[in-house]
């Protein structure tokens, strides 16, 4: 039973990595190796506000806000033209290598390569009994939060105009734009919400671990793209079944089997998923992807 | 022979060499259009094959580099059944988890010491030698790409209904080059192997792809030698830009994998590039020739008017235009 519950509190986090990942990916279709950045963005810029004395909630947004503004800027200014261009899918990814790249640099350079602390005071960490059972509440905290997020992106994209007019531009831009549609800005906008979401996980694992150094995240965005891979492309509920799962796949995996699992359990995951079923949990059927 | 050149110097050219036999494995896997980003999953294969086998059972250093090779392509041969079966972004994303399941795999396992590594690894690999395994290297590069198969590989990637139409098996196309792909990546790992005469998992991390993917893509999948200049192109700048730091050295490659994606996607060699290069050029030609042309033809028109105003005898027009014949050539 504990067993259980570390594994649900795994895959929270992984849940919370998925849903930042899954706007962009799962329903754009954009591959994006920047995201790891995008995370590490937020959570400077919060760390930032939190040192200067602000409250937590104004650190949490200011984190929001700084990463949704980096990605949402990185759409309008690289992506737009590349769109125009007709690119290829590939010169996407390379261009996002790129941009991870530079950013990647640029934190390094600013913090000189060293970890810093992340401030956890404000931030619901102590641990809760629950049940007899120990619960880490932060994991709960992670947890709740993924849901909500997953039911208001999952109201918008079905059942607001705009959120209709993102899955028009997604499965044909052409069709979108003679339908009156500005691709340019659903784009935009999806960026920058996905770079919101994005800075949120950055902002709660760097909490939970209590540092922040420029290549924290590096490691786990192949775990945002195994959340994504195993709950299937394009389904929001998906990143969460899929997040927790892989976290539940992975402690148990580690107790029973060989703590290798645990690093490799994505890897793997991606690999056995995209063989035996390209299109996830929830996906829908697409035949570009084999 | 190259005692004239400093150790740095020399480590250096080593390093370069070996560099270049890395970036032409992912060329030979950009140019039948897989977006292969595992070679150095297999780089690292090769480079622990010889490593083992040479410091433990103490197999002589070519035995040892040649089952390197041999172990990169048979792993590659196994996973390409899955792994190929995707396309596009889909086999980018399996390639990575596969370099970094292989890369797990390595720093968890007993035999290879798990995270410290191998050291003591007998250094054998001479300069000459590299020198002459890339001459040699190249002229079968060269004889690949004029061969059928080079030919088929480049029909794949720019169009692979077309291909498939000429009869041109796709699947054995692929497979071929993923395994030539990983055998050159192992064959770079164990020269590297016996060149540090240390290795480790970490050295094998995505990080280290980024330089390798900067020459692959900027150089283009037209021809091997394009990626293959601009590895060398950037060694030597790199050592002029030495004095600002290693971070300029990463800002650099981001800026060049941006600007080279906004402006050329396929790269320096790609030939449709070079035709619209030269195309513009023609247009510029072609536009000079008219302008010249409709002046000619004003001033025809100038002089008919003049002479018409003046009230003299009326000149034919038809000798002026006998005149100009550039008025009667131009379209």
């Amino acid at each position: 039973m504990q067993q259980f519950i570390n594994g649900l509190s795994l895959g929270s986090s992984y849940a919370l990595l998925g849903i930042g990942v899954t706007l962009v990916w799962g329903v754009l279709g954009i591959l994006t190796f920047a995201h790891a950045q995008t995370m590490t963005i937020g959570a400077y810029a919060a760390l930032i506000t939190l040192d200067r004395g602000y409250p937590v909630i104004v650190g949490v947004i200011a984190g929001l806000v700084v990463a949704g503004l980096f990605s949402g800027l990185m759409d309008l200014a690289l992506f737009t033209p590349l769109r125009r261009k007709r690119a290829p899918e590939f010169a996407f990814v390379i261009v996002t290598i790129g941009v991870s790249q530079i950013s990647d640099a640029f934190e390094a350079s600013r913090t000189r390569s060293q970890t810093l602390p992340f401030p956890r005071k404000g931030f619901p960490v102590e641990p809760l009994t629950l049940l007899g059972r120990n619960v880490p509440r932060l994991s709960l905290v992670m947890l709740v939060t993924s849901v909500i997020v997953m039911a208001m992106l999952g109201y918008w994209l079905h059942r607001t105009k705009s959120g209709t007019a993102v899955r028009a531009v997604a499965y044909s831009r052409d069709t979108g734009e003679l339908l009156g549609i500005n691709s340019k800005w659903i784009f935009a906008s999806c960026f920058f919400i996905s770079g919101t979401l994005a800075a949120l996980a950055g902002i709660f694992l760097a909490a939970s671990s209590g540092q922040l150094s420029h290549s924290s995240n590096d490691a786990i965005l192949l775990l945002a793209f195994a959340v994504i891979v195993l709950g299937g492309m394009g389904s929001i509920r998906g990143a969460i079944v899929g997040g927790l799962l892989l976290g539940l796949v992975s402690v148990y995996a580690t107790v029973y089997v060989s703590s290798v699992f645990r690093e490799a359990v994505a890897m793997l995951t991606i690999l056995v998923v995209l063989v035996v079923r390209p299109s996830g949990l929830f996906g829908e059927k697409a035949t570009t992807r084999v | 022979m190259f005692n004239w050149l400093s150790p740095l110097q020399v480590f250096t050219l080593d390093t370069t060499m070996i560099t270049t036999v890395l970036v032409v494995a992912v060329h030979i896997a950009f140019r039948a259009g897989l977006f292969n980003l595992a070679p150095l999953g297999f780089a690292a294969i090769g480079g622990y094959t010889t490593a083992l086998l040479v410091t433990k059972q103490h197999w002589p250093t070519l035995l040892g580099i040649i089952a390197g090779i041999i172990g990169a392509a048979v792993l590659a041969g196994l996973f390409a059944l899955p792994v190929l079966r995707l396309r596009g972004i889909y086999l980018a994303l399996g390639t990575v988890a596969l370099a970094q399941a292989i890369v797990i795999g390595i720093s968890n396992f007993d035999f290879t010491n798990g995270t410290l590594g191998i050291d003591r690894i007998p250094n054998r690999v001479t300069t000459l030698e590299l020198m002459i395994l890339l001459i040699v290297l190249f002229v079968l590069l060269e004889l690949e790409r004029r061969s059928h198969f080079g030919r088929a590989a480049a029909a794949v990637r720019l169009d692979e209904r077309t291909a498939s139409g000429l009869g041109i098996n796709i699947r054995r196309i692929r497979l071929y080059s993923f395994i030539i792909s990983a055998a050159l990546a192992g064959l770079a790992g164990a020269l590297e192997a016996h060149r540090t005469t240390v290795i480790s998992p970490e050295q094998y991390g995505f990080g280290v792809l980024i330089p390798i993917f900067v020459y692959a893509l900027v150089g283009g999948d037209g021809h091997w030698l394009g990626p293959v200049l601009v590895c060398w192109a950037i060694v030597v700048l790199r050592q002029y830009i030495d004095f600002a730091g290693s971070a300029w050295e990463h800002y650099i490659y981001g800026v060049l994998l941006i600007v080279m994606m906004m402006l050329a996607p396929s790269g320096l060699t790609d030939p449709k590039l070079l035709r619209k290069l030269r195309f513009r050029k023609s247009r510029r030609l072609r536009l000079a020739a008219e302008r010249a042309a409709a002046d000619e033809a004003a001033a025809v028109a100038a002089e008919v008017e003049r002479a018409a105003r003046s009230g003299g005898d009326p000149v034919d027009a038809s000798t002026i235009i006998s005149q100009a014949p550039s008025i009667a050539a131009a379209p």
